[in-house]
């Protein structure tokens, strides 16, 4: 089973090679995501990777700020999810 | 009897484009007016709340012919505070807040506001600017969180139009593609024709729950949207930005019945639709959807139709027509993408390079008349002047012709590309690389060597898709005449768009100018090119 460190490990990763050119120092755990990080085509993207990665299906109704919108939010929704 | 039985017809004894709140808060006071997540307003709370933001406002020194500037996305706040400045006769300049600080401090200096407001309950970015210019933050009751920048004394107020229906009803910044922004003032007359022309042309009533992403800072957002909504009395579901997981949810569950949007909108719900595996989207009482805002490709208006089971309808407008100049009709619906028939009450003809009118069917600069065309651009009268001739046509700088009826746009005359001699509409080829299975955006730009202008194209891919340059310069082979097809493919994560997803051709053609030059390129921009055979 994945722990919560693992969870963010891979999520922080994702997000940073895919929307930050690999550049982390503009990541922050608790700054927004959407909007800023990610747009609406990312979002898709982003959804299609934690389905492939993590095994589990996001439903449209959790694709929500207090779920997406920060590293620390996506990694508590992911817990749940995975019962990490 | 149901308050429906007997549908009302759209509004037409507005004078102001505030009125539309207060005549339905007659007819339908408990109907729904605006809904957003956070609560919804009926129309007689909504013309309340418009009320007691004008007396908040004229507390705040905003008098008559002041610019009172608005920096926000789609909200009550946006909404009511546009339409209580509008009702007292100031201006209103709308801003999306998703602007750059400095797009945002060129607009508030050119307008000369007198007030700065920040609808940021919804919207980080606006609190971010709002932050950034030491806004006071104040909790209004019934819509949330605002910034009020501080009073400018120095700023003095337009004077009044004698006639109230040519006030300005607001100024939209609009930059287009290229240049400067220009402050295009609209009046009250010109987005109220619209308006009610849209409504009628569709039919919108009472019964209509219209979807409202499309950005009310904007031309479409605030004349069709929102104002064709409000003066036909239909309920409006605002949202300050789009996703499509968001749209799918709010169809569905709220019922809505008319959506509006965009190219690139339609474009994120079929790669959504791709991710879900769904085919088809069961949305019984949704009865038009319609994109405007950049041409519409076959391959996008065929995906939406197969998964929505009905037609894509399509349209065409600049801000300063306020913004439609021609729209497909529900009655005629069309197979292709043509983007209709003229807007009714709109005048068109084509001028051709000698300044004449050109013969019946043949390709012209399009020349708009009506009661859609802007009052002129704010503080710029040799601008205007260029823009909007001494009998009133103004210039769209697009080239078309009419053919069956319809307008065809053939391309912009800024946006020609002479090769070799030959000329080269941008658009065409956009529309052929964005037919490709693996490819979600494409722009074409020029490139001057040597005397003549290279075609250059931009693409944006699906993540993860194995497609190359070079099979997309086959494909291109396979669909262009030689002097049509570009020099080079270049792929880009993403394209830098407007607002309101136009593609922002101007800063392409930087990237070429500093890659030619060898300047350091942003990193993301993964420059692969393909040699041209032909």
């Amino acid at each position: 089973m994945q722990t919560t460190t693992d969870i963010e490990r891979d999520v922080r990763s994702f997000v940073i090679q895919q929307f930050l050119s690999g550049n982390a120092s503009r990541l922050r755990a608790d700054g927004s995501l959407l909007g800023d990080v990610i747009d609406s085509m990312g979002v898709i993207t982003l959804v299609a990777y934690l389905q492939e990665h993590f095994g589990i299906t996001v439903e449209d109704d959790e694709v929500l700020p207090s779920n997406f919108d920060t590293i620390n939010n996506l990694v508590a929704y992911l817990s749940g999810k995975l019962g990490a | 009897m149901t308050e429906f039985e007997t549908p009302k017809a759209p509004i037409s004894a507005a004078t102001r484009i505030s009125d539309v709140a207060q005549l339905w808060a007659e007819r339908l006071p408990d109907h729904p007016a605006l809904v957003e997540s956070t609560g919804t307003w009926t129309y007689r709370q909504f013309a309340s709340a418009i009320s007691d933001t004008q007396s908040w406002l004229r507390e705040l020194n905003v008098r008559p012919g002041d610019r009172v500037m608005i920096v926000g996305e789609n909200c009550r706040a946006f909404v009511t505070i546009l339409l209580a400045a509008a009702g007292l006769d100031a201006w209103p300049v709308l801003v999306n807040a998703r602007l750059a600080p400095r797009e945002i401090e060129q607009i508030r200096d050119h307008c000369g506001a007198r007030r700065v407001f920040f609808t940021i309950s919804v919207s980080q970015h606006a609190a971010d600017h709002a932050t950034r210019v030491g806004a006071v933050i104040e909790q209004r009751c019934g819509f949330g969180v605002v910034g009020i920048g501080p009073l400018r004394e120095d700023v003095k107020p337009e004077p009044l139009d004698a006639s109230v229906p040519d006030r300005v009803a607001a100024l939209i910044y609009t930059s287009g593609t290229t240049g400067t922004p220009k402050g295009v003032m609209l009046s009250h007359r010109n987005l109220l024709f619209m308006a009610e022309g849209s409504a009628k042309v569709r039919s919108v009533n009472p019964k209509d729950r219209v979807y409202g992403v499309l950005p009310m800072s904007h031309a479409v957002g605030l004349a069709t949207v929102l104002l064709g909504s409000l003066t036909a009395g239909a309920s409006v579901y605002l949202a300050p930005r789009f996703d499509p997981m968001t749209a799918r949810v709010t169809l569905e569950k709220e019922q809505i019945t008319l959506l509006y949007g965009t190219p690139a909108i339609f474009n994120q719900l079929l790669q959504y639709a791709k991710l879900r595996k769904i085919s088809s989207l069961k949305l019984p009482e949704l009865r038009i959807i319609t994109s405007s805002g950049a041409p519409l490709d076959p391959a996008t208006k065929a995906g939406i139709e197969s998964i929505f089971g009905m037609v894509l309808h399509n349209g065409y407008g600049v801000t300063e027509c306020s913004p439609t100049i021609a729209m497909t009709r529900p009655e005629a619906p069309r197979s292709d993408t043509s983007i209709g028939a003229v807007f009714p009450g709109v005048q068109v003809k084509f001028i051709g390079s000698d300044g004449q009118p050109v013969p019946a069917g043949g390709v012209g600069e399009l020349r708009v008349s009506g009661p859609n065309v802007m009052k002129g651009y704010y503080r710029a009268p040799e601008e205007t002047a260029a823009a909007i001739d001494a009998e009133g046509w103004f210039n769209t700088r697009d080239l078309a012709k009419l053919e069956d009826g319809n307008l065809v746009i053939v391309g912009r005359t800024k946006d020609l590309i002479v090769h070799q001699g030959f000329n080269v509409y941008p658009v065409e080829v956009e529309a052929v690389l964005k037919a490709h299975p693996s490819v979600v955006q494409a722009a074409v730009v020029g490139q001057s060597i040597d005397g003549d202008e290279e075609v250059v194209a931009f693409v944006e891919l699906l993540p993860g898709s194995p497609c190359t340059p070079a099979g997309l310069a086959d494909y291109a082979a396979q669909h262009l005449a030689p002097y049509k097809r570009p020099s080079q493919i270049l792929l880009v994560p993403s394209m830098p768009v407007t607002p309101t997803g136009k593609v922002v051709k101007g800063e392409l053609a930087k990237l070429i100018a500093d890659r030619t030059s060898s300047k350091s390129l942003p990193p993301y921009l993964e420059m692969t090119s393909v040699a041209k055979d032909n």
